[in-house]
């Protein structure tokens, strides 16, 4: 049975346009008209127990709207969303038990307490017995290398520490369902990198199953098999990570390093020039030849000092999909 | 109710204490607060105590009986007073509602126990700082010795608290519609203060002001209880005002669940 299913689910919001000026403001008391936005459009998604899938789109594409219809804190408009076998526009007290939301900084802990109190306020909102309470504080608290910092007030603490504080505060009650939106926005390189280790091996302990949002395309490489492309609240993609690549770059990148100058016309045979300096060149050729064109380059008496046959950048990926929609 | 409560307790303890300690970082500001008050009350004394160097009784009160008036209402009504209004407004503002829906406690319960806790440190503080003052005046003031008075007291000061944290409840909701809350704010509590007699005995006012005033809840903050202290209301009145009490807890009530679930239609989570 799949742990989440979207039927055709859509948020229409209601918004006022305002026209600038005093004038503008005036005629607003009385009159205002009113325009409908489509912030979810028709999206349908059956995920799986255990997947750690991603939600990739530029801002305003519709991904936090849909994670707060999932739990329940916005109505979908028209549509269905079953977590877990749950309506969660129901806010039933055993559905929110069994899944939790990380939202950006929203503080589930107090700022002038520190995060072991607020881990405190969290048990006592969820009832977690205390013996449980304490295995799973200490196993997040170990797994997030957190110890140094849980007992000093949280506003004192970095964005990365205070991240990994909502990240323990949001688990301690061991929910199935995870949802996070955007948990890397605002961190510095290495807090990233320790906050996608901790969602993978938790992933892989608990078996959780995790929507992840974000407009950062290393969170998805490095976490997500499979990725849900959303733009203007669409669905544009919705598959493995390494089929969107095959399917939308057909082609991969020769990145090759000379011990001697070479020229322009010495490496165009083998492939088209992205990039050229006389010691370093990368060159983009056809997907399935590229080994072909690697051999027959080295073969060529050319000073190679280093090859190296590398897939495009995912990016670039998604950029070519968002600019072939507009 | 009475099962779900008792089941529950430890659960609320442990919030009460979270918000006490959170009271407790604030503790200069609170003392400050305080210093604000007791200077307020004392220059209300000093200027009855004038009023009264020409004449010994003003519509029935004697000087001695003004300023029980005053030392009195006041520790009664920093015994009841809410601080729900601000945290509920910022919650709305700021989004942090949204936390708060995806947790399997409901919100208005939440809201009720966070307060508790929340309000603690300064209700106690205000009131060791109130029976100093009264222990200074303690010539003037004198104790009732009626056992049904004292439990008609507390009975109407436990009231007045539900009360208070109600209409507080109320007013940090209308963030659900307006971005300017203190306005509003402002003026109830303007209203409010008048009515509840922190500014001059309400007798002393026309008659159909004071009869209004006993049909709304405010006086019960101050007035009344004061009233009842200084033996110039009968135990009887003051127990027909604790049905007033309760008919406006039950419509109060009503109205949070009310204006709860309609402003909820309307939150979006915009604020995250």
């Amino acid at each position: 049975m799949p742990a989440i299913e979207l039927k055709n689910l859509t948020k229409q919001y209601r918004f006022y346009r305002k026209e600038p000026g005093l004038a503008g403001t005036i005629k607003a008391l009385f009159f205002r008209k009113h325009e409908l936005r489509h912030a979810v459009k028709d999206i349908s998604l059956t995920i799986e127990p255990g997947e750690l899938i991603g939600f990739l789109g530029p801002s305003g594409a519709g991904k936090t709207t849909t994670l707060k219809m999932l739990s329940g804190i916005v109505e979908p408009t028209s549509g269905s969303a079953k977590v877990l076998g749950y309506d969660p526009s129901k806010r039933q007290p055993e559905y929110k038990s069994r899944f939790a939301i990380v939202m950006g900084q929203k503080d589930q802990l107090i700022p002038q307490l520190p995060a072991l109190e607020g881990f405190r306020l969290v048990q006592a909102l969820y009832n977690i017995p205390e013996k449980t309470f304490m295995e799973n504080r200490d196993e997040l608290i170990d797994l997030l290398d957190a110890r140094d910092f849980v007992d000093i007030q949280v506003r004192k603490l970095s964005l990365g520490q205070r991240m990994k504080c909502e990240l323990i505060a949001a688990l301690l009650h061991k929910p199935e369902v995870l949802f996070l939106d955007e948990p890397t926005i605002g961190l510095d390189v290495v807090a990233q990198k320790n906050v996608r280790e901790f969602i993978k091996r938790y992933n892989q302990k608990h078996k959780t199953t995790i929507i992840l949002t974000s407009h950062y395309m290393e969170d998805i490489e490095e976490l997500c098999k499979r990725v849900v492309i959303i733009n203007k609240g669409s669905v544009i993609y919705d598959g493995q990570l390494s089929d969107l690549i095959k399917k939308h770059a057909p082609y991969k990148v020769l990145k090759v390093t000379f011990t001697g100058a070479v020229t322009r016309e010495q490496v165009e045979p083998f492939g088209e020039i992205v990039e050229f300096q006389p010691y370093a060149v990368t060159l983009r050729v056809p997907r399935e030849q590229a080994a072909k064109h690697a051999a027959k380059l080295l073969n060529a008496g050319l000073p190679v000092d280093d090859l190296l046959i590398d897939e495009v950048e995912v990016d670039e990926v998604i950029r070519k999909i968002f600019n072939d929609q507009n | 109710m009475k099962g779900l409560i008792v089941k529950n307790m430890n659960r609320y303890l442990a919030i009460m204490n979270i918000w006490w300690q959170r009271g407790f970082t604030y503790r200069l500001s609170i003392f400050a607060y305080r210093v604000g008050e007791v200077f307020e009350m004392l220059v209300l004394i000093l200027m009855w105590s004038r009023i009264f160097e020409n004449q010994n009784v003003i519509s029935g009160y004697t000087k001695e009986e003004v300023i029980t008036y005053v030392l009195l209402g006041n520790l009664f009504s920093v015994i009841i007073r809410s601080f729900a209004r601000d945290r509920i407004s910022g919650d709305i503002y700021k989004g942090q509602l949204s936390s708060y829906l995806v947790k399997p406690m409901s919100y208005l319960t939440y809201v009720w126990i966070r307060d508790l806790g929340r309000a603690a440190f300064p209700t106690i503080f205000s009131i060791l700082t109130g029976a100093t003052v009264i222990f200074f005046f303690r010539d003037i003031v004198v104790l009732p010795t009626d056992p049904w008075l004292w439990l008609i007291l507390i009975g109407m000061l436990l009231l007045a608290f539900v009360t208070e944290q109600l209409i507080g409840i109320l007013i940090g909701f209308i963030a659900f519609w307006t971005d300017d809350t203190d306005a509003i704010y402002e003026v109830v509590a303007r209203l409010k203060r008048f009515f509840s007699g922190a500014f001059f005995p309400i007798a002393l006012l026309p008659t159909l002001f004071v009869t209004i005033s006993f049909y709304l809840p405010f006086a019960y903050t101050f007035f009344v209880p004061a009233q009842l202290f200084l033996g110039k209301m009968t135990n009887a009145e003051a127990a027909h005002g604790l049905l007033i009490q309760l008919a406006w807890i039950i419509i109060l009530q009503l109205l949070v669940m009310f204006v709860f679930r309609k402003g909820l239609r309307k939150y979006e989570g915009i604020g995250i």
